[in-house]
């Protein structure tokens, strides 16, 4: 098991090292010297004189070859913290991620424990009552869960909402608690708001979900061991629960690693439609003006989380299943 | 057998009705002809195949089949309601549409529609309206169906912001959202063959650094990234250039599905007989794989492209929605979805979210059932 | 006839396809005695699994038994000495699942997949007992770990906490009998539960399953593909084709003097030790079962096949002598006046 564990965590590492990469090219890709764009932005303030550009272009290194650059942006992220300076706020990107990531992570949790428990029980019901009116309505919705992105979805509930319930569905919070500290009253605010965006965000995955519950399930019904275990006098509800759920829902547990990354992807659009104070709008507004030392940190926050989340489902499948328990041990 | 049966007793068999799995005729059946046949016995892919086809001709013939062209706008028509069309008319059929009113209400001074019930607008088959270039060189002012009298509003689905028809938007927007997914996905083909061959082909370290790559552009959400590398388009390239760079950005992270289930397929026929033959035989590795491997799984592989298809079409909407796809005056389905983008669009023109809304969904539905017919028909001899 | 366990009579289970209706199992009947083994023989697509799957209602979708009694003498619990028709119970019900397991309990053909992967040894063999014993959970446990000893899996103990996936497949199907003999049934279906095993596997397990059957009394009902199996176990035999009883006999005049062509056909198709004639493999193959032949559903391939009699009209079973039939044309008694052979 601990080989295992070590196992994952390397590969995590590396991931999150490639992310680092990748978040960087990010960041080097728009046309021009990107710290000249975000000088002369400053400049048009009149806040910086030349002495400041000359330090800024001494902390970015960009008079240097481009792996120095990046040398120094990622030890400043690892050794310090430091994600850079956003050009548009005027304040350190740390700073603002720091306050809009734990809701990202927050609506994410959510949205994949809403999805589980939503696939798994109509998973269940439509590959046990296979061809009953039920399981065709269920998979009618399934497929239109894929095929209506989550974006229109928002879009239409804020029409409804707002037209035929005079009321403006956006946002995660009331007016008196946006600015407010956090308090109980803020939590209840939050999940009274929040369960509209987990619900669009996570119709695909759920989709999705059914269907691959629903087609394992199938798949384990007519396995051996499930007429034994019925030979043995077991009845039907104890048995299907008992047996070929159980061994159904270990491989969705794998799936985990692929749900997350389109849960977060979706997220952050819904999040953007219904102006949420997540990840998602500032990553908009950041690459809109350019703000390239945010948006290329927002995208490797957002990653590195995910790659977490995926490394922490890929432990619980390594302990659910005891196949891979006793393989490492 | 030398057994013959006698005259008078016909075997005793069970009713068999469909041709299709008449023995005879499916053994000597070429491969393609058994996928067709199981192709064709899947209602909802049949159904989407001639949805898929009819939308890809409205596209290719915009010009024509749309009442009005892209340039065309009034702005007198600005959020304008959809028309009612009427095809019957007092007994007699007869084809026409009411025109609107204006009213400017006393208190807010908002324009309001009113449909003007006294009055009809003729409409007609093939009529003439404004002059287009088909495929920029047949030149043209005949409409499929539009207003008689060129000029009158003719607004079926509503107008936008200019007083633009968003039906015929639509239909021209059908154009680059339709492409994109399949060129993309093409791109995405040409990759993933390349890579989950050679993965799959010579296995080992090879293998095992694509694998890891693949592993990698499958942990990260793709819809952050792929905002951060088409927010790197520059704004003064062209439609065309636009077009270009954001299907090569949607493709470099949507081939890894594909090159994973080449890579499936190639590892598990490597060590087939008449794999090995053809090497013994002293075929070089590419030909081994594009004459002998490929061809054996090519129903697969059009069946997983159909299905990679829709997550394209809805990728590209997406960005495009969020204004870092294609922009103005570019127009595909996630385009005109972010002209919907605000509160106040939506609530005065819903229309505006319905009808592109519903064009990317219905090919996206289309493309998945079709996608899951050809899947289930992709391998014939199964039974 | 005190002795009769379970009686099978024109027992019919058809398989309800778009393509049509196959008649799986087509009037079988059969008696089952305590202490006896009787073997079901015949090749794939025969209809003996679905037979044996009838009897517990275990048949699958779209499959159903449509016709026929299943009487089982009950001998456990309260109903001892009663007699139930199990055709008639409806599949999901109470009264069905008292018997799975208690009274009639089953060994599968694959031990690889008819235990579950994710549940260990011990939670598998208790589970029977479990559900139809009322005992505290200690014994419950110390009555497997007994089960586990008897069906001669080393270490007993410690194996109880294993995983189907870290045993040989020879343990497993020990595991699968210990789970079916662990509420002592009075009869119990083994559907070809050596087919997977090698061969020194399967003779240790055949014998295991002889001895177990001599120490607590069983009836045990073994359905297979193998005549050396039907050799060394068997009492009764019935051999089945295409969903039909061919022949019915004890295992004596099975290999001395077989009755039907079909019987003899299959007999010459295996080797036998000392004598060197070649093989006969039986001419062409199963028919498809939904072309199914007229008359006798043999005669295509019957070396014995007589024109104008064989291909027409169903085939009665014959009784031969002392509890022998034959499903055979041969046998019936306008053929043997006409002077064709009766052998």
């Amino acid at each position: 098991m601990m080989r295992f564990v070590l196992r994952r965590l390397a590969y995590a590492l590396l991931t999150i090292w490639g992310v680092s990469f990748v978040a960087f090219i990010i960041i080097q890709l728009p046309p021009g010297d990107f710290l000249t764009t975000s000088i002369e932005r400053m400049g048009d303030d009149g806040a910086v004189g030349e002495a400041q550009i000359a330090v800024l272009r001494e902390q970015y290194g960009l008079d240097q070859p481009i792996w120095v650059q990046y040398f120094k942006w990622i030890s400043g992220i690892v050794l310090h913290g430091d994600f850079g300076q956003s050009f548009v706020y005027h304040r350190p990107v740390a700073e603002l991620i720091g306050q809009r990531l734990p809701l990202t992570i927050a609506l994410s949790i959510a949205t994949i424990v809403f999805t589980w428990a939503m696939a798994v029980p109509i998973g269940i019901y439509s590959a046990v009552r296979q061809y009953s009116l039920g399981d065709y309505a269920v998979t009618i919705l399934g497929f239109l869960g894929l095929a209506i992105p989550s974006f229109l979805v928002a879009l239409v509930l804020l029409y409804v909402s707002y037209n035929f319930f005079g009321q403006d569905v956006g946002g995660l919070f009331s007016e008196r608690y946006i600015d407010a500290p956090w308090s109980f009253g803020k939590v209840v605010d939050l999940l009274k708001h929040m369960w509209i965006p987990v619900a669009i965000t996570g119709l695909a995955g759920t989709a999705s979900l059914i269907r691959v519950m629903r087609a394992n399930l199938l798949d384990e019904l007519r396995k051996p061991y499930v007429a034994a275990a019925r030979a043995r006098g077991n009845s039907e509800t104890r048995l299907i629960v008992k047996y070929p759920v159980r061994v159904a829902i270990a491989p969705l547990l794998s799936t985990l690693g692929a749900v997350l990354p389109a849960v977060v992807s979706s997220g952050e659009v819904v999040a953007i439609v219904l102006s949420l104070q997540t990840t998602g709008p500032l990553l908009l507004s950041s690459l809109q003006t350019q703000d390239m030392y945010l948006a290329g940190s927002l995208i490797f926050a957002v990653s590195v989380l995910t790659v977490v989340g995926t490394l922490i489902s890929d432990l619980m499948l390594g302990w659910a299943d005891p196949r891979i328990r006793h393989r490492y041990s | 057998m030398t057994v013959t049966i006698p005259d008078g007793t016909p075997p005793r068999t069970e009713p068999v009705t469909m041709s299709a799995t008449d023995p005879r005729r499916r053994d000597q059946a070429s491969q393609w002809r058994l996928v067709w046949w199981r192709f064709r016995k899947h209602k909802l892919a049949m159904a989407g195949a001639i949805v898929l086809a009819t939308v890809y001709l409205l596209a290719i013939f915009a010009d024509f089949v749309a009442p009005s062209t892209l340039d065309q706008y009034d702005t007198r028509y600005t959020y304008a309601a959809p028309q009612t069309v009427h095809v019957y008319d007092d007994g007699d059929w007869g084809f026409y549409t009411h025109p609107y009113t204006m009213q400017r209400d006393p208190d807010t001074f908002e324009e309001k529609f009113a449909v003007d019930e006294s009055t009809k607008i003729a409409l007609g088959f093939f009529v003439h309206g404004k002059p287009y270039e088909m495929f920029g060189f047949i030149a043209s002012d005949i409409h499929l169906f539009g207003p008689v009298h060129a000029g009158d509003p003719f607004y079926p689905l509503g107008a936008n912001a200019q007083g633009q028809d968003v039906l015929s938007r639509v239909l021209h927007g059908a154009r680059i959202s339709m492409s994109i997914g399949l060129i993309g996905v093409l791109l995405s083909l040409l990759l993933g063959l390349l890579l989950g061959g050679i993965s799959g082909y010579y296995g080992g370290a090879v293998d095992t650094v694509i694998q890891r790559v693949i592993e990698f552009l499958t942990s990260i959400p793709t819809i952050p990234l792929w905002m951060g590398l088409a927010a790197a388009v520059p704004p003064t390239w062209s439609s065309v250039q636009t077009y270009l760079a954001i299907t090569v950005i949607l493709s470099l992270l949507a081939w890894t599905d594909l090159a994973r289930q080449v890579r499936g397929r190639f590892l598990a026929m490597r060590h087939e007989d008449f794999v090995t033959a053809s090497i013994l035989d002293g075929a070089g590795p590419m030909r081994v794989m594009w004459r002998h491997m490929l061809p054996s799984f090519t129903s697969h592989i059009i069946a997983s492209v159909t299905l990679a298809v829709p997550a394209m079409i809805l990728a590209e909407t997406t960005l495009s929605f969020l204004g870092l796809g294609l922009q103005y005056p570019a127009v595909s389905w996630g385009v005109l979805l972010q002209e919907a983008q605000n509160l106040r669009a939506i609530t005065t023109a819903p229309w505006l979210v319905l009808a592109p809304g519903i064009a990317v969904v219905v090919a996206v539905l289309s493309f998945n059932f079709v996608g899951d017919g050809l899947r289930d028909a992709a391998d014939p001899y199964r039974q | 006839m005190s002795d009769v366990i379970l009686q099978v009579q024109d027992l019919q289970t058809h398989y309800l396809l778009r393509d049509g209706v196959t008649r799986a199992v087509d009037g079988v009947s059969f008696d089952v005695r305590r202490g006896r083994t009787l073997c079901v023989v015949g090749e794939s697509g025969c209809g003996k699994s679905a037979t044996a799957h009838s009897i517990l209602q275990l048949v699958d979708e779209p499959g159903k038994i449509v016709g026929g009694r299943i009487l089982l003498h009950r001998t456990h619990g309260e109903q001892a000495g009663q007699v139930v028709d199990l055709a008639a119970l409806p599949a999901r019900g109470k009264q069905m699942r008292e018997i799975r397991g208690r009274e009639i309990a089953m060994v599968f053909q694959e031990p690889m997949t008819s235990l579950s992967p994710v549940h260990t040894v011990g939670d598998q063999v208790m589970e029977a007992i479990r559900l139809h014993l009322p005992l505290p959970e200690k014994q419950i446990h110390e009555r497997a770990v007994d089960l586990l000893d008897r069906v001669r899996i080393p270490n007993p103990r410690r194996h109880m906490d294993s995983y189907t996936f870290q045993l040989s497949g020879g343990m497993r199907q020990r595991v699968s009998l210990a789970a079916a003999l662990s509420c002592e049934p009075a009869l119990l279906i083994a559907d070809e539960p050596t087919t997977a095993l090698d061969v020194t596997t399967q003779a240790q397990i055949l014998d295991l399953f002889a001895e177990l059957q001599q120490e607590l009394d069983m009836a045990v009902m073994f359905i297979t593909h193998d005549l050396g199996v039907v050799a060394s176990i068997a009492d009764e035999v019935v051999v089945m084709y295409l969903g039909q009883v061919a022949e019915q006999t004890d295992v004596d005049s099975l290999f001395h003097r077989p009755a039907h062509p079909y019987t003899r056909a299959l007999l010459s198709s295996v080797p036998k030790p000392g004598t060197r004639t070649r093989l006969a493999p039986i001419r062409g193959g199963v028919p498809s079962p939904y072309d199914r032949p007229s008359g006798c559903a043999f005669h295509p391939r019957c070396d014995a096949m007589m024109p104008g009699v064989c291909d027409r009209g169903p085939v009665p079973l014959v009784d031969l002598d002392a509890g022998r039939a034959a499903r055979c044309m041969l046998y019936t008694e306008e053929v043997a006046r006409d002077g064709e052979p009766v052998r």
